[in-house]
């Protein structure tokens, strides 16, 4: 009797995180292969919603061209492979990298000379800027990324001699996302992560205790365009094609829908609201294609009239009620 | 030592002249009340000897070292720190991680990304010592906007004490305290300031004479009057000043 409580007690305490890692783990056992792709495809733009998470939820920076870094990335290393049979993942992958932190690095120094809102516009029109280049039909740049074509023919990596297919990549795309998103919640709870913190609550306070905000904030931009970056790789290496499409302001405007649905400032509602959305548009858009802007706006109304702070709070509230839920009166 | 040293300093709001070539210094370990009717300049100030707010003209020597230009956070890397006349906390962040952003404010740990915040021992003991100042070590897990204003108000002074300054800027620090708390408010800045430098400014008169060495009256950007309290409480153009023409009824409050 007393045991059964005991391990009736262990299960409930289970944490969400371990649930969450054993089904990602697992999952390739049940389902099939479309499914294995839709969830690949989750987790990359589940790290890069986190990415900025980091700019918006924790450093209070509006990013609203996270997008782009994602393209730079994914061009860079669509282009070398294609263009310039660099085929060496080894090679491709960290130059795609390299690009989007370079353009964070640039764009960086510009768009965090303002703040607040003009800080949100700016950075669109960086978005916008990125779109209008990779847009372009004319010159050798043209030829390069495809224009409104876009560049496709990027097959799945070989590392090591292994070369990967649709199930297999879905295990490197799940180990490059557990590897970043620890390395980005270790940011967030670290010194460097709280004072980010700091900054979006007072800027005025963290300016009177010594902090060097707006290196803190040039920082946090390089390393949201660091991990966009590594999701843009995942993606193009994932999709094998990429147009101005994913690159524009409609991509990162569905990205901040993910983090609103998901709930800003939580890390992990990034991964949630990249979930719900991209299930979403599985079942329901593949039902009815062309209503499925009309239900992607019913939902996020939905979200922010009932969950303000989006699914992950709720869920968490949720969870912890479950697990008070049969555990003996202390 | 002069820890700060001010000259010809000025500063105007369009046509409106808030600082009018002010000069004064301050020495180490003194307690300086900064007094002066509204719209005196008194904050204006505060924000220019803390960087937040560039002077028009004038310079500022902040431990004989020139720091007009320089930004806030590099004034604080010197040993100068300010708590704020409205209480400008992290609202969302726990009691805990608040002290411990004070706290690492000028050590390079800042920038650590490895490590949870609270994994710094060192940090968390010269926490738990400045909560424990102020008895609040056990709500050190709840978001600071669940304290109540007087708590809130003795947080914002533990903050700034955290860098252990030099000197401290004080805006109003019993601003929206009840005479009670302000009592208590005294007797913690009395046993905690040592031998710091403190420039304080104030409405509450109470504070004024009971904490500071010497007073610095402010009106309309100029320093009027300066001495010990007792001087200034007795001099006639201070009386004009707060009280109207002398004559006219009504009392300096001791």
């Amino acid at each position: 009797m007393a045991i059964s409580k005991v391990h009736k007690e262990r299960l409930f305490r289970l944490s969400p995180a371990f649930v969450g890692t054993l089904f990602l783990i697992a999952l390739p056992i049940f389902v099939d292969l479309a499914f294995i792709s839709l969830f690949t495809k989750i987790l990359i733009f589940g790290l890069l919603v986190m990415s900025l998470d980091l700019l918006v939820g924790y450093t209070g920076l509006l990013a609203f061209g996270h997008a782009a870094f994602f393209g730079i990335a994914a061009y860079t290393t669509a282009i070398l492979t294609r263009h310039y049979d660099i085929t060496s993942f080894w090679l491709a992958a960290p130059a795609g990298v390299f690009m989007a932190v370079f353009a964070a690095c640039i764009l960086g120094l510009v768009a965090l000379r303002v703040s607040g809102i003009y800080f949100l516009l700016i950075t669109l029109a960086m978005g916008q800027l990125v779109y209008g280049v990779v847009h372009t039909s004319v010159g050798p740049l043209g030829k390069l990324t495809g224009a409104s074509d876009g560049i496709g023919g990027v097959p799945y990596p070989e590392i090591f001699g292994f070369s990967f297919v649709a199930e297999t990549y879905y295990y490197f795309a799940l180990v490059a996302f557990a590897a970043c998103s620890l390395l980005l919640y270790w940011i967030t709870k670290s010194p460097f992560g709280c004072s980010l913190q700091g900054i979006r609550e007072s800027e005025t306070r963290a300016r009177a205790l010594g902090y060097n905000t707006w290196l803190y904030q040039y920082i946090a931009f390089m390393i949201g365009g660091f991990f966009a970056g590594v999701a843009g790789v995942l993606y193009i290496y994932y999709n094998g094609f990429i147009s101005p499409e994913g690159v524009g302001i409609g991509a990162s405007g569905l990205l901040w829908l993910m983090l609103i649905i998901g709930g800003t400032g939580t890390l992990w509602g990034g991964l949630i609201g990249s979930g719900v959305i991209l299930l979403l548009q599985y079942f329901v858009g593949g039902f009815t294609p062309e209503r499925w802007p009309l239900i992607l706006g019913v939902c996020f109304v939905g979200v922010i009239m009932f969950y303000r702070g989006g699914i992950l709070p709720q869920f968490t509230h949720l969870w912890k009620k479950v697990n008070r839920y049969g555990r003996p009166e202390s | 030592m002069d820890v700060l040293r001010v000259k010809g300093l000025s500063q105007s709001y369009g046509g409106l002249q808030v600082l009018n070539n002010l000069s004064f210094s301050l020495e180490t370990g003194e307690k300086v009340a900064l007094i002066g009717p509204n719209g005196a300049g008194k904050t204006t100030l505060l924000n220019v000897l803390s960087g937040f707010v560039p002077p028009l003209s004038g310079r500022i020597h902040l431990l004989d070292r020139d720091v007009t230009d320089m930004p806030p956070h590099r004034r604080v890397s010197l040993g100068l720190a300010r708590s704020f006349q409205i209480n400008t906390l992290f609202p969302r962040l726990s009691l805990l991680t608040n002290v411990l952003l004070a706290i690492q404010g000028i050590q390079p740990t800042r920038y650590r990304m490895i490590r949870p915040i609270t994994a710094y021992k060192d940090n968390l003991t010269k926490a738990r010592e400045l909560l424990d100042l102020v008895d609040l070590w056990g709500e050190r897990e709840s978001p600071v906007t669940v304290l109540g204003h007087g708590q809130q108000r003795q947080v914002e002074i533990i903050l700034a004490l955290a860098s252990k300054p030099r000197l401290l800027l004080l805006d109003e620090p019993s601003a929206g305290l009840t005479s009670g708390e302000t009592g208590s408010l005294i007797q913690m800045i009395r046993n905690l300031m040592g031998d710091t430098t403190v420039f304080f400014c104030a409405h509450d008169l109470d504070l004024v004479f009971s904490l500071a060495d010497r007073v610095i009256v402010l009106y309309y950007g100029q320093t009027i009057v300066q001495g010990t309290p007792r001087e200034v409480q007795i001099d006639p153009r201070v009386r004009e000043i707060y009280l109207g023409i002398e004559g006219e009824g009504g009392q300096m409050p001791r």
